[in-house]
Parts: C-alpha cells; sequence; structure tokens
C-alpha cells in the first residue's frame, strides 16, 4: 500500500475489480433462474457504501453488494462482492529522532484496491443444516481464498441451535516496494456456538471461534528506526512477527424485546486472546427504537481495549530482539466509538439504512491505564448508506 | 472466568426450560431480534471498519479471508 | 448447588404432562377470534358446524405458510361450493406484519389474529405452521403440523373423505 504512484497495470485491476462485483451481481439472477422450477422462493438483494475518513490520514469508499436466496426452507444462497477503495498516506516507520516515538508517514498517496466476493450455499434436512462457504480477497499486494463447512443442528423445536464449522484461509502476502515478497499465510479456523431462545422476546448467542496460522505475519511496510545518544548509527528494524498464530475469540450476543417500550436492546461482548500476548475486550451496546411502522433509530456505543502484543516495542530495544513491530495495531489502546443508525421500512420491502459513527481510538482511552505511550490518538468518522429490497 | 462459565451455563440450562410455545416466535422473527444485522452490507463494512485499526478480529463466523489491511 | 436445584426444576418440568393436547378425536374448542382486518367483529368456532373446516395457524414469519397459504386458498376455492371452510388464524405479534405477508400471498378465506395466544392455546399448537381439519359434527380428525408438498395431497385426499361422507 505505500506505492508512490498507482501500480503499473491499473486498467486491468480496475476491470478486474468490476468483474468480481458484476460476477456476484450475476449469481443472483442465475440462482432465480433455477428457482422459477415452482419453488417458493423468498430472496433480498441490497446495495450499501462506505464511506471512512481518517483525520488527515486515510480515506476509504467501499461499496458493497449483497444477495440472498431462500428457496422451499431448503436452499439457502448468499452472494455478495465488495469493493474497497483506500487511498491516502498509510504510516509506515516509527522514529524517535524527535526525542519521543513518532510515527512517520513516508511516500506520496496511496491508491489500493480490494476486491472481495464471498458465497454461501446452506442445505436443510429437517432439524440439521449444511453449509459451504468460499471467499476470495485480492488487492494488488494480498491475495486470500478461504473456505468454510459448518452444520448447524435445531434442538427442543428450534429453541436451541447449535453451531460447528472449520475453515481454512490460503492466503499470500506480497509487496508493492518488494516485488520480489511472495509469501504464505495458511490459517485454519475452527467455530463452536450455541444460540438458545430464552424467552419470546430474548435470545443470546455464544460462539468460540479458534484460529492456527503459520506463514507470513511481517507488514512489509513498516519498520522502526531508533536513535541512540551513544550509537552513531541508528537501529533500523523492518516489521518482523512470529511465523505463528493461535487466536480465540469468544463472542456473545445478546438481544432483547421491550414491546411496550418498541425497542430493542443489543448486546455484543467480545473476548478475544492470541498467542502474541494481545489480550482484547469489545462491548457494544445498542438500542433499537421504533417510531411508528416505518421508521427506527439505533444509537448505539461500543468500547474496546486491547493489551499490546508481547513483540510491540517503539523503539529498537537493546539487545535487538528477533521479533519487533512498532505497528500501533499491536499497542496497548483503548477506543470508543459511539454510533447512529436510522432505518426506514417501507410498505413495498424497500429498506433504507443510514449509518454514521465516529471512532476514538487513544491509549489514555485504555480502562485501568497502562496505554502504550507512542500510540498515535486516531480519530474518524464513517457512514453507511443502504437500500435493500425483498423478492 | 469459571464461575463465570458456571453461570452461563447455568442461565441456558435454565432458560432452555422457559417456555416458548412455537407460535410464541413473532418478536424473535424480527429484524433487530437478529444477531447479525440484517443488511449484510451494512455488516461488512463495519466489520472492515474496526478490524482494520485492532489487533482483535472475527468472532462471528468463519472462512472470511484475510486481509491485507496496511 | 444452585446448578442443581435448577437441573432439578428442569427436568420436572420436562416430565410433566402436557396442556390438553387437541388431536384426531377431540371437540372442536368453542372460542371465538376477532377478524384480522376488522378486529370488532369476531369468528365464531362454534357456529362452524355443519361444514367441513380446516383451522389454520400461520404467520409472516413461518417460511413454510409461503407455500401452505396459497394452497388451502386453491383447496378453499375448489371444495368451498361443497361446504368446506378455512379459518386462518394469525400468530403475528403486530396485524401490520400479516397484512404485508397479505400483499405479497393473497387468500380469500377468513382470516383472524390471535394476540392473546387463547386460540393456540386452546388448540395447543405444537409447530407452525398447524392445520385441523374437522368434521361436520366438530370432531377434530387429522392434524398437520408443518407444511410441505405432501401435505396437500393428503389434505385433499381427507378432505374428500369428509366432504363425501355427508351428515
Amino acid at each position: 500500500m505505500a506505492a508512490t504512484e498507482e501500480p503499473p497495470g491499473g486498467e486491468p485491476q480496475r476491470s478486474a475489480a468490476l468483474g468480481a462485483l458484476t460476477q456476484a451481481a450475476l449469481a443472483l439472477p442465475i440462482l432465480l433462474a433455477s428457482a422459477k422450477a415452482g419453488a417458493a422462493h423468498v430472496g433480498e438483494i441490497g446495495l450499501a457504501v462506505l464511506g471512512y475518513r481518517e483525520r488527515g490520514l486515510i480515506k476509504v469508499t467501499e461499496p458493497v453488494l449483497w444477495g440472498k436466496l431462500q428457496l422451499d426452507d431448503v436452499w439457502e444462497f448468499e452472494a455478495s462482492g465488495a469493493l474497497d477503495m483506500v487511498s491516502g498516506a498509510s504510516p509506515e516507520l516509527l522514529t524517535n529522532l524527535s526525542g519521543k516515538p513518532v510515527q512517520s508517514v513516508t511516500g506520496a498517496s496511496v491508491n489500493d484496491r480490494r476486491t472481495t466476493t464471498g458465497l454461501r450455499a446452506k442445505r436443510r434436512f429437517g432439524d440439521f443444516s449444511l453449509s459451504v462457504s468460499r471467499t476470495v480477497s485480492n488487492e494488488h499486494d494480498y491475495h486470500s481464498h478461504a473456505y468454510s463447512v459448518q452444520g448447524e443442528l435445531d434442538l427442543d423445536q428450534r429453541l436451541t441451535t447449535i453451531a460447528l464449522g472449520v475453515g481454512r484461509s490460503d492466503d499470500r502476502v506480497g509487496s508493492s516496494i518488494d516485488p520480489a515478497l511472495d509469501e504464505p499465510r495458511d490459517t485454519r479456523e475452527y467455530l463452536a456456538g450455541v444460540t438458545q431462545v430464552l424467552s419470546p422476546v430474548s435470545v443470546v448467542e455464544s460462539t468460540i471461534t479458534l484460529s492456527r496460522g503459520q506463514g507470513y505475519y511481517n507488514d512489509p511496510y513498516k519498520s522502526t528506526l531508533t536513535f541512540y545518544p551513544d550509537l552513531v548509527l541508528p537501529l533500523f528494524v523492518t516489521d518482523t512477527r512470529p511465523d505463528h498464530r493461535n487466536e480465540l475469540a469468544w463472542l456473545t450476543r445478546y438481544r432483547r424485546r421491550f414491546p411496550e417500550r418498541n425497542g430493542t436492546l443489543q448486546v455484543d461482548y467480545r473476548y478475544f486472546r492470541d498467542d502474541w500476548g494481545i489480550r482484547a475486550h469489545t462491548l457494544e451496546l445498542a438500542w433499537q427504537q421504533d417510531f411508528g411502522e416505518r421508521w427506527s433509530v439505533r444509537p448505539a456505543l461500543r468500547y474496546y481495549m486491547q493489551a499490546a502484543a508481547d513483540f510491540y516495542s517503539p523503539v529498537v530495544p537493546r539487545p535487538q530482539p528477533a521479533v519487533l513491530s512498532s505497528d500501533q495495531r499491536l499497542a496497548a489502546f483503548g477506543g470508543l466509538s459511539p454510533s447512529l443508525r436510522v432505518i426506514l421500512r417501507l410498505e413495498d420491502g424497500f429498506t433504507f439504512e443510514g449509518s454514521a459513527g465516529y471512532v476514538h481510538d487513544a491509549a489514555s482511552l485504555r480502562l485501568g491505564g497502562g496505554g502504550s505511550e507512542a500510540f498515535s490518538t486516531l480519530r474518524a468518522v464513517y457512514g453507511i448508506v443502504s437500500i435493500s429490497r425483498p423478492f | 472466568m469459571r464461575r463465570v462459565a458456571a453461570a452461563l451455563a447455568t442461565a441456558v440450562v435454565a432458560c432452555a426450560c422457559s417456555p416458548v410455545a412455537p407460535y410464541q416466535r413473532g418478536y424473535l422473527a424480527r429484524p433487530d431480534m437478529a444477531m447479525e444485522p440484517v443488511d449484510a452490507g451494512t455488516a461488512k463494512a463495519l466489520e472492515r471498519t474496526y478490524s482494520a485499526k485492532e489487533a482483535a478480529r472475527g468472532g462471528a463466523s468463519i472462512g472470511g479471508g484475510g486481509c491485507g489491511c496496511n | 448447588m444452585r446448578s442443581a436445584l435448577v437441573l432439578a426444576i428442569c427436568l420436572a418440568a420436562s416430565l410433566s404432562p402436557p396442556a390438553s393436547a387437541v388431536g384426531p378425536g377431540s371437540q372442536l374448542p368453542g372460542i371465538t377470534a376477532p377478524r384480522l382486518a376488522d378486529p370488532a367483529h369476531r369468528v365464531d368456532f362454534a357456529a362452524l358446524h355443519g361444514d367441513v373446516v380446516y383451522v389454520d395457524f400461520w404467520a409472516s414469519w413461518c417460511v413454510p405458510c409461503r407455500q401452505s397459504m396459497p394452497q388451502l386458498d386453491q383447496l378453499y376455492r375448489r371444495y368451498q361450493a361443497r361446504g368446506f371452510r378455512v379459518v386462518g388464524v394469525n400468530k403475528d405479534v403486530a396485524t401490520a406484519d400479516a397484512l404485508r405477508f397479505l400483499t405479497r400471498v393473497d387468500v380469500s378465506f377468513p382470516l383472524v389474529a390471535d394476540g392473546d395466544d387463547s386460540v393456540a392455546k386452546a388448540f395447543d399448537v405444537q409447530a407452525m405452521p398447524s392445520g385441523y381439519l374437522v368434521d361436520r359434527n366438530g370432531v377434530v380428525r387429522y392434524v398437520h403440523r408443518g407444511f410441505s408438498a405432501d401435505t396437500a395431497v393428503e389434505l385433499r385426499t381427507e378432505i374428500e373423505s369428509l366432504l363425501g361422507s355427508g351428515a
């Protein structure tokens, strides 16, 4: 992403992106054609556009096209295509030249495009259903192919659902500043979850995901430069991370309808840990309030906090370690993100949604303190506009 | 940790007995009662927004592939 | 200790006998329900005596209902003249959801709302959709839980037999 100009071959890339989106869009009519065999079909198609802007640094635009199709309560298909367009400058060098470690941005602005297409097919066999999915993601310095198989079992007349899944992701990492870089990263994922209806107005879901990966994890664009008073030359280390990563994510989600108040409470909590030393908590509280048949407003507040990776350091320590990264996404910090979503549902089924959010990540926002000193406060805003309609 | 897990297990078992008749699914079928936002596009966009800046990832699903988010 | 107590209560609850099950041989519950589009007027189930009636429990969130409703409408139109009636009992929490469903799947047989679950409880509905086929004497003869392609075929045979028996 640190190219100083748009990478050569911009034209073919653009048409590749367009091709990916078109592929996703075409998947739906093909499914519709097969649905015409008299089966009762219900589906939905939608388009969402994300705009994200970081204070002075990065700008992202991402349209996402998606579609769902249900046949007879037996088959369910889902297809989506997303085009991620990033422009701006990405921090690359952490240097303490000024006395304190500070991020600096080298290189001119960047234009990067990532296309992601996903397909999922699910078949129901009574109380059991099986789904397979495939996701392909491409940008000029990163390619990812992922698959997953998941089974779900409904118990107690669908009051309890147990899910088990396995997945695999084969990625290839490259670099626009080092054409020779072409390293694999392979990940295996395992999922186990349970969804439980608690009452006619409440439901809870808890899912654990394990991920075991090996391969290339370094960020080819980041490095650390540290000056020591007693050294003539500064120490310079490119981002070096372990060649494996084992992760665990435990997500619990609770939904509770309050019919008297015409509102729904949504609570999400995720605990994350990995063998890089990162421990993170994510908590999101949201309240969706209905105003009549058409309008809903959903204010939400998301809090995030993480502990730094073992090998994170904004300065190169002495003696120089084998693994070191000053990427502040591995630092200790906390983040608060309020957001507001407005939903409009029309009688014919058209649904319009608009969301706006503010992201504020800072070392000082970490509950209990301990935020990394060199963490550069992030301030970003985002907006998502979407339209969907059933058919 | 263990106490939390025990409490969670008790809650699940206890609530599995709460009588919810098959015809009482009206509220549960509402889109705002779903775990994922019904709009798949919004869900993906939000996921991307936060995971590009944080070390933690995933939790809800697998097989989503990696991201070269720099 | 608390977990053991909860577990014991759950076991006890699961072993208790179900509420008065309405099945083949039971009498049609004598109950009334408000019309879906016109809640001021009610449908009296007792007044249906003399006709063969299919009481169908449906909802907008019930996926098989997207197939069952049109099929039931077809049966209704076909056998109406011979004394066959269908009453659709709606289980949506909001009438607006039901009406939205009906804009896509329109039916011609009478529909009633059951917001307080009194009708569903009287019939002890065990699945969605559920259908109770009642003969001319008000006796439930067949119960259909869920709806598949086979259900429609079976129903036709059952309706024919009940209509043909007369009396």
